[in-house]
């Protein structure tokens, strides 16, 4: 159809962008093996300038994901294990008494970094999940009553153990609403596992791996995900899917304004991935697992998962009305 | 205990208001023994909610049930009655209070409750009641519509509202049953403990009984003419007469009662056939009977069953002294149809034996009035003189007709006739009888109730204790059985007005109950009101308590002309689809009701074309993703649909809403007419590739 055409050639993302963000997909599926899904939800996640909650059991590869992202991006990282011993200090840095100069010098912590890679968040006391939740809203840190501004870009990779495991606190609905999306990798199908076994150490493989977008790239297509068009009815169907959360009966409660506006924000997103310049409600469905999962809790007397609420929104909710 | 088991707050409450609403018509039929371990049990429940008690162990309970059993078992004696076996539900109703610990102990105890609502109409079937039970099941339903919903969802308002919509909903589904289900007989009959204690005729009739009786205003019977009701003084509804008396006491004659002389009125084998007017257009009338727990039915004399009701007659016997009877007591409300003939000669002629039954006095009584009797006999000569002479006795001399007349001795007779001058209309229909059988006139006094009241609202005679009476028949050669009233005599305005008017200058009226609407007659909007819910009640017992297999054939034959089995289904499935076919509108109504802009009108159009084929989109199912499934399926429809797809999606979605883009899509979807089989739609292509 002409007018469609037209439609998509109206797209403004530089095809050298475009590029590299397909570079980034194929070098990063070389790694972290039979994930493509996931690994497109988390960039789509990065695009829209949301951090990215990765929950799953042990040794299903979180870890080498989030390695993985913060070398294809080619932005500076830094990794922090989170214990149950670890302080907020140990994240955010502290002002140290330098002899030398006999002043009060503030090293930074590992947090002022543009990418950071927050291993097992939830096995670590609240006060320090807190620290780290509070930059990651406000992005910047206050220490002795300074206010020290966090690098450009700044994104929070954190993974958890799920909260059935033993030795976890579990993130409280405030701090996992923080997290504009929150996935899970799941078993590798066989072939993949197959192809892992057969290929041998992961980690030579991630060695390899080289930057595959230049950072003001990656700046121009932040830019771009807010100019992905919204069309009414697209907003419509948007309004009907949270309003559906918030009176059906086994929902204990709704999707919060803040919610709402991720979802559109991964939506738009991920119309760019597309590689379209506007979103339609195969978007938003793509989107919707990752970022309303987490954020849902299911009413009392009712046994289900975020997961499968967000599946009878959407068996429930018109698309077309 | 997992959350999910654990008893919601409210539903206590719930539960608790739903057993109140359901128990309190039992109350008084429950003794208060068991009133008290409801309560018991239901502050226990309460104490152990707030966390003030625990919940009684094995032991405690089983005390306390056996508890329960016993004292059923002393209160009501006789094993297999209705009030024992209601009695043990209520019980296990009230007892499982103290056991509920989960939500699905409150399920039973709800459901049992459903339960405990029908057990009440075995006792009273009122319309009252049943309005009252009606709202008990809105009650429940309430409150099990309440258990469904989630914590913070919670409004007490709601769950009114959607049990009452829900109830709404089953109502017409429920008239159908009622309409058309078939009325099975009862399959057995449960007999109730309390034998005593209901006010009514006897089998026997001794002074004083009439006029205790008449101070009950219970409902007695009713009746319903076809045509037009008799005048009051025409309305004897006899019960039965009764001929043999020990001095003190009138009872029915021994054979009269047994099954085996009483033989049915067209079986040809009735001992004294009556002789009947050919003339005279029988009197058709229905009457509504009272659980009087006799076998009598009160009717005008000489009556039969209703011949166009066979069913009717066969439960019917009409008895020698021509008093209708039926084979099984009344325990429920029942309507017999009946027709009479006020014109008739009965037992023509007496023979030697039924004579000296008629005559029969028992000897060393009242030898005044034997006395007096023999000489007014000779005086008059006939045996009509001579009754016009006892007739003239009670007029002249200073009767008084009262509820209350003294005690009377041995000789009850002399007493009355020449000393006390007070009595009851069983003083005088016994004291007149006794007076004719001394001097050989062969008479019996005839128990039944005179009058009634005319409800102007249905017309219907409404008939109660208080009209309750007592006159005698007097056999004469040539015109047999004769009816004498000797009240008349004393008090013309009982037959004429009733009991009431009777006893206008004293206050004997009624006097027991102050509170009785029928001592306060002259108040018009009382008694407008009063003879309203009655014709209400009348209504109800008729329309819907006693909707037997007759009326269910005559209303079935209105609706359907012919009852064949074809049109009773299909009149049962019409109704069923306009129900279901009602609520489906309302919910096309309701998607109608959101605003369509016209695209999307067209995707819809384009939409329902492809169900045709077989494919519809799914609830969440996105334009693109409905396209990419279509075509996977039917790949010769892919160039159409994704043509209208993208187009549709361009508009939508891109916000390409030009109006040429628009007509575009309307243009697509009107040529669009999709089949199954591609056959079709190749050839064209390539007979244009030909060309």
């Amino acid at each position: 159809m002409p007018l469609l055409k037209k439609a998509v050639s109206r797209s403004s993302v530089r095809p050298a962008d475009q590029s590299a963000l397909d570079n980034c997909l194929n070098a990063l599926a070389n790694v972290v093996l039979g994930k493509e899904p996931q690994i497109k939800m988390a960039l789509c996640c990065l695009l829209a300038r949301g951090h990215l909650l990765i929950e799953d059991l042990p040794g299903m590869g979180k870890t080498t994901l989030s390695h993985a992202l913060g070398k294809a991006l080619g932005l500076e990282h830094q990794r922090i294990q989170f214990t149950s011993d670890l302080l907020p200090s140990d994240v955010l840095g502290a002002s140290i008494f330098d002899k030398q100069t006999a002043s009060f010098k503030f090293v930074h912590g590992p947090i002022f970094t543009q990418l950071l890679l927050a291993d097992e968040i939830n096995r670590t006391t609240p006060k320090t999940q807190s620290a780290l939740l509070e930059a990651m809203e406000e992005r910047q840190v206050t220490v002795d009553g300074e206010t020290r501004a966090l690098p450009v870009p700044f994104f929070v990779i954190a993974t958890q153990n799920p909260q059935s495991q033993s030795g976890t606190y579990a993130l409280p609905e405030s701090q996992l609403d923080r997290f504009l999306m929150r996935i899970e990798l799941g078993y590798p199908d066989s072939s993949a596992e197959r192809k892992m076994l057969r290929g041998g150490d992961g980690r030579s493989l991630m060695e390899h791996l080289n930057r595959c977008i230049e950072l003001d790239s990656l700046f121009a297509l932040q830019d771009q995900v807010s100019q992905v068009s919204v069309s009414d009815a697209l907003l419509d169907y948007l309004q009907r899917l949270i309003d559906y959360s918030r009176t059906a009966a086994d929902f204990a409660y709704g999707l919060s304004p803040r919610g709402s506006l991720a979802l559109l924000q991964a939506a738009r997103a991920w119309a760019l991935l597309e590689r379209r310049n506007h979103v339609i409600p195969e978007d938003l469905q793509a989107v919707l697992p990752a970022v309303a999962a987490h954020r849902l809790a299911p009413s009392g007397g009712v046994y289900t998962s975020g997961q499968s609420l967000v599946a009878q929104m959407l068996e429930s909710v018109h698309v077309v009305q | 205990m997992s959350t999910v088991n654990q008893i919601p707050r409210s539903s206590i409450i719930w539960m608790l208001l739903a057993q109140s609403g359901v128990m309190l018509p039992h109350m008084p039929r429950l003794s208060w023994w068991m009133v008290a371990i409801w309560l018991l049990c239901a502050a226990w429940r309460l104490a152990m909610f707030r966390g003030q008690a625990s919940y009684p162990g094995t032991f405690i309970r089983i005390v306390l049930v056996m508890l329960g059993c016993v004292g059923i078992a002393v209160e009501f004696g006789r094993l297999g009655s209705l009030d024992i076996a209601v009695a043990l539900l209520i019980l296990a109703f009230s007892l499982k209070l103290i056991e509920v610990k989960e939500r699905r102990d409150i399920f039973l105890v709800l459901y049992l409750a459903y339960f405990i609502v029908a057990s009440s109409f075995l006792f009273s079937q009122s319309i009252m009641l049943a309005l009252y039970q009606l709202g008990c099941v809105v009650l429940i339903t309430a409150a099990l519509v309440a258990m469904q919903q989630s914590h913070d969802k919670q409004s007490a308002l709601l769950s009114w509202k959607i049990a009452f919509k829900m109830l709404l909903q089953a109502v017409p589904i429920m008239l159908v049953f009622f309409i058309v289900f078939p009325r099975f007989g009862p399959l057995w009959s449960v007999p109730s403990s309390k034998s005593s204690g209901s006010t009514g005729m006897s089998d026997s009739m001794s002074p004083g009984d009439i006029a205790d009786l008449s101070r009950s205003s219970e409902l007695a019977f009713r009746a319903m003419f076809e045509e037009t009701v008799p005048s009051k003084s025409q309305l004897y509804w006899r019960a039965t007469t009764l001929s043999f008396f020990d001095g003190r006491q009138w009872n029915t004659k021994a054979e009269a009662l047994r099954d085996d002389d009483t033989l049915g009125w067209h079986s040809q084998k009735l001992m004294h056939k009556p002789v009947l007017s050919q003339q005279a257009k029988p009197i058709r009338y229905e009457i509504t009977m009272e659980p009087t727990r006799q076998h009598w039915v009160y009717a005008l004399p000489l009556a039969s069953a209703d011949t166009a009701t066979s069913y009717i007659a066969k439960q019917l016997i009409v008895t020698n002294d021509l008093s209708l009877r039926a084979k099984t007591p009344y325990y429920n409300r029942s309507i017999v149809k009946l027709e009479s003939r006020l014109d008739y000669i009965a037992e023509p002629e007496l023979g030697a034996y039924r004579r000296y039954q008629e005559t029969h006095l028992p000897a060393g009584f009242n030898p005044r009035a034997r006395q007096v009797a023999e000489n007014w006999y000779r005086d008059a000569g006939s045996p009509q003189a001579y009754m016009q002479r006892v007739l003239r006795y009670f007029t002249e001399q200073p009767f008084y007709y009262t509820l209350q007349p003294p005690a009377l001795g041995k000789h009850s007779v002399d007493e009355f006739l020449f000393e006390s001058k007070k009595g009851f209309c069983e003083h005088y229909a016994s004291t007149f009888t006794f007076l004719m059988r001394a001097v050989g006139i062969p008479t019996r006094v005839v128990i039944g109730y005179q009058g009634g009241e005319e409800n102007p609202f249905n017309r219907s005679i409404i008939v109660r204790q208080f009209d309750a009476h007592a006159w005698t028949e007097v056999w004469l050669k040539g015109r047999g059985w004769v009816r004498v009233d000797p009240t008349a005599a004393v008090a013309p305005e009982r037959i004429e007005q009733g009991l009431e008017a009777a006893l206008s200058d004293s206050d004997e009226f009624l006097s027991d109950n102050l509170l009785s609407p029928f001592k306060y007659r002259n108040l018009q909007w009382l008694s407008w009101a009063r003879l309203r819910l009655d014709a209400v009640n009348y209504a109800w017992y008729k329309w819907v308590v006693n909707f037997d297999t007759d009326r269910q054939m005559q209303v079935l034959k209105r609706l359907l002309g012919d009852i064949t089995p074809a049109r009773l289904v299909i009149a049962v499935m019409l109704v069923m689809c306009s129900v279901l076919g009602l609520v489906a509108l309302s919910l096309l109504r309701h998607r109608v009701s959101v605003e369509v802009t016209p695209e999307t009108r067209l995707y819809w159009q384009f939409c329902k074309r492809l169900e045709k084929v077989g494919v519809y989109p799914a609830n969440g199912e996105a334009p693109g993703d409905f396209a990419r499934r279509v075509t996977t399926q039917y790949p010769h429809l892919a160039p159409q649909v994704n043509a209208i797809s993208n187009q549709y999606q361009a508009i939508v979605y891109a916000g390409n809403s030009h109006p040429h883009a628009v007509k575009q899509l309307k243009r697509a979807v009107s040529k669009f007419r999709p089949k199954k089989n591609g056959k079709h739609k190749q050839r064209l292509p390539a007979s244009v590739s030909s060309t």
